[in-house]
């Protein structure tokens, strides 16, 4: 059945464009009111005011999965309420925010065939817990800006922050190698050695950064970090290993010097690491929301 | 409204109302509030009044609300608004302005709204061009 339940009521979606002006204007880089959700909520205990907030927030999940979804970003223009069927006569109530969300080329993430299924099942496993464990809505945000973006290094950086964004928040309890009790011993020794060797033969803030930058040998680094959260979710193959290793190498050269190029030919090569970290990033998104849809269409021809 | 923005106007809403700055000046005139079909909200004020102090506060960006009634009787706010032009027309002064938040309701029924019954939601989605439905009831 064509339907996706909530908690607090069923949605309903009414297209405002025909199907040839949604196919012109989804692809027109201008953001359009193309879809209209309704629904129906009794008003037994709660109030008004409460009613909107539970709806507005089920609608925002609902949005940031579609959203993940057809790699667009969905948002909501306005709300109205009415007191009965929807008319002129029945009008109570209605917001409306400004909002001109990022408009990417279309290419969906997940196929419109199987939309229906995949938002009835991720509805399900999309909770505060894996939000907050990963990170979901923030990273998803970077994800869907890298998607818009015209340059290739800033599509990168986008896709690279939401990638950082996951990593920061699923591997925080694993972000020390070894235990901080254990560790500060080991910086104290490390400390003494210092003083001993370097003190007063270079300069004393050279030597303050050194002392400082000790902190950080204890902590997890990108590619560890990486393998640890694509083992946790399952997809540690050979393609995951192979594209972190791109993945890495352009991350770290465009983080260092700001741009990307090595050599005669390397032009592509931001643009197709970049479709290796957004294949990846669509199956850490869809691992972690327990969707299994493999497989999924191949972007990376797309990289030109 | 002109024909040239029909097409692309997916709410307008006229009336007579105050623009209102952080500071409590008030600003009377009769608006407009355009919603697009892209999701901005942008409005026109033709202030009945003109003051040099409204110059300034256009120069400094200053923000303002836009409390009012529209010609149908309904109470609007629009929140967080910015001008963009002001200029002179006809004898009148038009801030041309955008918005960020609007607020449209029937005060009356308004206040009948926690009564006990079904409250029926439309949300208008921008960018969602699925053909599918997501429920069949």
């Amino acid at each position: 059945m064509n339907s996706i339940q909530t908690e607090i009521c069923v949605i309903k979606t009414k297209n405002l464009l025909s199907e040839e002006e949604a196919a012109i204007v989804k692809n027109s880089f201008i953001p359009h009111i193309s879809t209209v959700f309704t629904t129906k909520i009794k008003n037994d205990e709660k109030t008004w005011k409460d009613i909107i907030e539970e709806l507005m927030t089920t609608i925002s999940k609902v949005l940031e999965l579609s959203s993940f979804a057809l790699a667009t970003e969905h948002t909501w223009s306005y709300l109205k309420i009415y007191s009965g069927d929807p008319s002129i006569s029945s009008f109570v109530y209605s917001e409306i925010k400004n909002t001109l969300p990022i408009v990417p080329t279309s290419h969906e993430t997940i196929d419109v065939s199987r939309l229906q299924h995949f938002l009835n099942k991720s509805y399900q496993n999309y909770n505060n817990e894996i939000n907050t464990k990963y990170n979901f809505s923030a990273a998803l945000r970077w994800y869907l800006d890298s998607t818009s973006l015209r340059y290739d290094v800033m599509k990168y950086i986008s896709a690279s922050t939401a990638l950082e964004s996951i990593l920061d928040s699923s591997i925080r309890d694993e972000e020390s190698i070894i235990d901080k009790k254990t560790f500060k011993t080991v910086v104290v020794k490390l400390e003494q050695i210092l003083e001993q060797e370097l003190r007063g033969k270079i300069e004393s803030h050279d030597f303050d950064s050194l002392l400082a930058s000790l902190e950080n040998i204890n902590r997890r680094p990108y590619r560890s970090k990486a393998k640890k959260l694509l083992q946790s979710l399952g997809i540690l193959d050979n393609e995951a290993k192979e594209a972190l290793e791109d993945i890495i190498s352009v991350r770290n050269k465009i983080t260092h010097t700001g741009r990307f190029r090595i050599g005669a030919g390397d032009e592509k090569k931001v643009i197709q690491t970049y479709f290796k970290l957004f294949r990846l990033l669509r199956r850490i998104f869809l691992r972690i929301l327990s969707y299994d849809a493999d497989p999924l269409p191949d972007f990376t021809e797309l990289s030109g | 409204m002109p024909n040239l923005l029909s097409r692309y106007i997916s709410h307008d809403f006229v009336g007579k109302g105050e623009m209102i700055f952080i500071d409590g000046t008030k600003y009377e005139g009769n608006f407009s509030v355009y919603v697009f079909t892209s999701g901005s909200i942008i409005g026109s004020i033709f202030l009945t009044k003109f003051s040099t102090d409204i110059n300034e506060r256009f120069q400094n960006g200053q923000k303002f609300s836009i409390i009012g009634k529209l010609n149908d009787g309904l109470r609007i706010s629009a929140e967080s608004c910015v001008m963009y032009s002001l200029s002179h027309h006809l004898g009148t002064y038009v801030a041309r302005f955008s918005a960020n938040y609007t607020k449209v309701f029937d005060d009356d029924r308004l206040k009948d709204l926690d009564k006990r019954g079904d409250l029926h939601f439309e949300v208008g989605i921008l960018n969602f061009y699925s053909r599918f439905e997501l429920n069949s009831n």
